[in-house]
């Protein structure tokens, strides 16, 4: 067997034998080169109480109410808007996000058109505090919740996603 | 490590929850829980901020419900959600250096974690000690480097699911894993 460190060849092999998970068979072959290489060795060594030194990190426990407070917000979703939900409904159904941008762009330019408009017809500025700009604010942020999913959705091509 | 059995038992869960079954969806929470958040924890170091991310994880999964198609590994694209998450929130807090750790005192979960062992005060300060160095020295890995590991170490993943949801090539992960157990052995050959 080749010296994986001289070598340079499938270095993580050395990582894989010290971790333990490479098969019965290679952990075997592999054995009988680490015997007779002083790098190997060391390697194997020192990846040994890392991987030790990892196992000790424990997790925190999970707090009670988290699912409490997960299912709070899926409530929060169900109640929110229906165009919401059909944007979601529109972009993902096909697993294509090729309808997401003519959309996102139709609402951008649906929203620049309402704020030019209203100046011009001499309308008063939005207040703040009214209710409806509250909702109108809430609805903002599902917006930009949602068009960071399809971000990252647009990512899983569907290569790596058959696959 | 996800077995086929537990693959098909997560998709048909899911297709379930397609279909409109809540049991399902809490049965996927009930496997996934702990380790979603036991991962976004040791990616962002702050309990309470894992707990949030992960809680945002299930929500995406549960609003993507409708359009969900087995095509894909659940825990891939499950772990594809989180760690997103997580790479943002990190490249969000970069510059923020006084940011509040909120578990920065382990012994809080240990002594909930073990309970019918009792250890002594110096086995306790021992694993403190022990603990801080390890978390430290993942602290110090860039943040993809770190997902990697986490993901190969706690997750058990090949190296093929971690690049799929890292979004990179095998070879790509075999590097990004080589070089953060280097830097791994160097911060922590003491501890041997």
């Amino acid at each position: 067997m080749q010296c994986p460190i001289r070598t340079k060849e499938n270095p993580e092999v050395l990582i894989e034998y010290s971790s333990g998970r490479l098969t019965p068979a290679v952990a075997a072959m592999f054995q009988s080169h680490v015997e007779s290489c002083a790098d190997c060795r060391a390697f194997s060594k020192a990846q040994r109480a890392a991987w030790d030194a990892l196992d000790s990190w424990e997790p925190m426990p999970i707090t009670a109410d988290f699912d409490r407070k997960l299912y709070a917000r899926i409530d929060e979703y169900e109640k929110s808007g229906w165009w919401t939900k059909l944007w979601h409904r529109s972009t993902w159904q096909s697993g294509s996000f090729g309808s997401a941008m003519p959309i996102a762009t139709a609402c951008v330019t649906l929203a620049v058109g309402v704020m030019l408009y209203l100046p011009l017809n001499n309308k008063p500025a939005m207040d703040l505090s009214a209710p409806q700009t509250k909702i109108e604010s809430s609805d903002l942020d599902q917006i930009e919740t949602t068009l960071e999913d399809i971000e990252m959705f647009k990512q899983l091509t569907p290569a790596a996603a058959r696959s | 490590m996800t077995s086929a059995f537990a693959l098909e038992r997560d998709a048909e869960l899911m297709l379930r929850v397609r279909d409109g079954d809540s049991v399902s969806f809490g049965l996927l929470l009930e496997r996934h829980r702990s380790p979603v958040i036991h991962f976004l924890y040791r990616m962002v170091l702050n309990h309470a901020i894992a707990e949030e991310l992960a809680q945002e994880v299930f929500l995406r999964v549960y609003r993507s419900r409708a359009t969900y198609e087995p095509t894909a590994k659940f825990t891939t694209w499950l772990f594809r959600i989180a760690t997103h998450l997580a790479l943002n929130w990190i490249r969000d807090k970069k510059n923020e250096k006084n940011q509040e750790q909120l578990d920065a005192d382990p012994k809080e979960g240990i002594g909930l974690q073990v309970a019918d062992v009792r250890p002594t005060v110096e086995q306790t300060m021992v694993r403190d000690v022990r603990m801080r160095e390890v978390r430290n020295a993942i602290e110090t890995l860039p943040s993809k480097q770190r997902a990697a590991v986490l993901m190969h170490k706690y997750q058990e993943m090949e190296y093929s699911q971690i690049a799929k949801i890292l979004r990179c090539s095998e070879s790509a992960v075999k590097s990004l894993l080589f070089r953060a157990y280097e830097t791994l052995r160097l911060r922590l050959a003491h501890l041997a």
